[in-house]
């Protein structure tokens, strides 16, 4: 509707969004991304007889992206990774919120190019998104990679904060990125992330992950990749599983079956977990309706107070499961209190006024109501606290992505890009001075 | 990071109206068209039509004129505006007991009800009309649902920063 007053000159840009669980690429102006790419690639390691490999490669009917002559192999997307391999292992090519691999990275997006989004790379500017404590030499490589190697025609690097305060309608904002390897808070003011203020913990959704997988481990449920079975029968609830095994796997490596594991555990959380709205009340606790989960050996169990008590630890680290090392780990509300108390005394008002949520974490049911109700007690109380959320599960997960989308279709937006001319002339230092 | 959406140079002459001189508008309303900031809306004190004093009621009755306004052009806060309003109240300080302030605030509306596109390029292209304004003569404020726009919460945060409690 708005797309014809403000997107009048469609320049057709195209919008990445990287993070540690995932790869959102999809054409702007768009309201979601066409694609959503696991961030592990599996990575084959090379068989010495060349022709095993071909044959192995056909029977997958994947040809696009096998390479012969020994060479490693790389399967990239959720229908290409999960199916079991030899010598196969997964790789992730973000490390911290930042890209660590830059060879897995450069596949990917070759990939998003080839098999999502079906287009040139030449023919269409590119708006990327980036941490707030990405670094310059990281910017300048990812400037650098995409003109030289890819020959965009545009380029601009938006910090994913920024864009997911902008799409929330605010140019001020505390935000709280709750992701599946860390959680982090960005102090947002002016349409500036603030920098110096950035607080991060590795708590998030692999943690919970964890926590999980130690609670089956504990309660001596077997936990069964989908990738082992052939078949199962239906059983009564908490009866042993009927299942049959799946007959000539290839060895598969250890990261393998962990990454299948885990899965598993990411749909159990999403479907079972919440968290309490106040400090967990154990009578509450008691009371709270068991859910079921069915795993897929056809194993199905009631579970009651875990689902309370397990993401509990994101408020109270002594929920953390035994081995966990505490050092350095801050919960989700005192890393947002000590975020705001690094920022200016000025805007803090502002800040905790605007606290908003964003990461696929935060989507474990009342996340948003117990950030509320902890940051409470850590800020003044004269300040008005209010804790926002975006409304759909699209919008939060993809909030970044949508506000980049939205940006780079604006037909205003257009002198803002990078050209190419300009990086020839000035070279890789530009995004400095253009992408602030 | 802007959205590169131009300010028509109506909006700094509209502002200079409300901000020196005179003083001949109450409030403005901008909204963004064709790629523009543009004023959508300027309203005088006579427009009004207002019988109280301003400082008595700490503009209570002109500022509920110009939130019914807003309300009404966003179609029941579902569209996004920019708008200045002369705040004028009174409060008390420590030393100087009762003064008659006189404040120009910001509001940058987007509410949780408008399109993410809207919320997003007005979001985005704050920063241009803020600097065409002039920061240093308004303080900014952001809206996102109907309490926010409510004239009580605009005098405690006024009070706030001006006053002693």
């Amino acid at each position: 509707m708005s797309g014809a007053v403000y997107g009048g000159d469609e320049v057709s840009g195209l919008v990445f969004d990287a993070g540690s669980q995932s790869f959102r690429v999809g054409f702007a102006g768009e309201e979601y991304p066409k694609g959503d790419i696991p961030s592990y690639i599996a990575v084959q390691e090379p068989l010495p007889d060349e022709v095993i490999e071909k044959d192995e490669a056909m029977e997958e009917g994947d040809t696009s992206k096998v390479q012969t002559k020994r060479e490693k192999n790389f399967f990239i997307g959720t229908t290409k990774i999960i199916v079991p391999r030899a010598r196969t292992t997964m790789e992730n090519f973000m490390k911290e919120g930042l890209i660590e691999d830059w060879d897995l990275f450069e596949k990917i997006v070759e990939h998003s190019y080839e098999n999502i989004l079906y287009s040139n790379p030449a023919e269409h500017p590119v708006l990327f998104s980036e941490s707030a404590w990405n670094d310059r030499a990281r910017r300048e490589k990812l400037t650098e990679l995409m003109f030289e190697k890819f020959q965009v025609p545009a380029y601009y690097l938006s910090k994913n904060v920024v864009l997911s305060c902008f799409a929330q309608g605010r140019t001020h904002g505390l935000m709280v990125d709750s992701g599946a390897s860390q959680t982090s808070v960005v102090p947002v003011f002016d349409g500036y992330a603030i920098t110096h203020a950035v607080v991060k913990c590795p708590l998030g959704g692999d943690v919970i992950a964890d926590q999980l997988e130690h609670m089956l481990e504990q309660q001596k449920v077997d936990l069964v990749p989908t990738y082992k079975i052939a078949g199962k029968e239906e059983v009564n609830e908490g009866d042993p599983p009927k299942w049959t095994a799946k007959k000539n796997l290839p060895e598969v490596t250890p990261s393998y079956d962990k990454f299948m594991k885990k899965m598993i555990l990411e749909d159990m959380a999403a479907s079972m977990l919440q968290l309490c709205d106040t400090n967990i009340d154990m009578e509450y606790v008691d009371k709270l309706p068991s859910t079921p989960y069915s795993f897929p050996n056809g194993f199905t169990e009631e579970f009651g107070a875990e689902r309370i008590k397990l993401p509990e630890c994101l408020f109270d680290l002594s929920y953390l499961k035994a081995d966990m090392k505490r050092e350095g780990l801050m919960t989700v509300a005192q890393m947002a209190a000590t975020s705001a108390n690094l920022a200016d005394i000025d805007i803090r008002p502002t800040l905790f006024s605007n606290v908003t949520v964003t990461g696929g974490n935060s989507l474990i049911l009342g996340f948003t109501e117990r950030l509320n109700y902890a940051l409470a007690t850590k800020c003044p109380p004269t300040i008005k606290l209010r804790v926002f959320a975006a409304p759909t599960q699209a919008e939060r997960k993809y909030g970044a992505w949508i506000g980049g989308s939205i940006l780079g279709s604006l037909g205003t937006f257009q002198q803002m890009w990078i050209s190419k001319a300009e990086y020839d002339e000035i070279g890789k230092t530009i995004v400095d001075k253009k992408c602030p | 990071m802007s959205s590169g959406v131009m300010v028509d140079p109506d909006v700094q002459t509209s502002f200079q109206k409300l901000s020196e001189g005179r003083k001949e508008y109450r409030y403005i309303i901008f909204k963004i068209e064709d790629n523009k900031v543009i004023v959508e809306s300027a309203v005088t004190q006579d427009q009004l039509e207002l019988t109280g004093d301003d400082y008595d009621d700490s503009s209570k009755a002109a500022f509920e004129k110009f939130a019914a306004d807003i309300k009404s052009r966003t179609n029941g806060l579902t569209d996004c505006r920019y708008a200045v309003f002369d705040f004028k109240f009174t409060c008390s300080r420590v030393g100087a007991g009762t003064s008659k302030m006189d404040k120009i605030i910001f509001l940058q509306i987007c509410p949780d009800g408008a399109s993410i596109k809207k919320k997003m390029v007005y979001a985005s292209s704050a920063a241009a009309i803020k600097a065409s304004l002039g920061t240093g003569k308004i303080l900014q404020f952001q809206v996102s649902d109907e309490p926010e726009m409510s004239h009580k919460e605009f005098l405690n945060k006024l009070g706030e920063k001006y006053g002693d409690h």
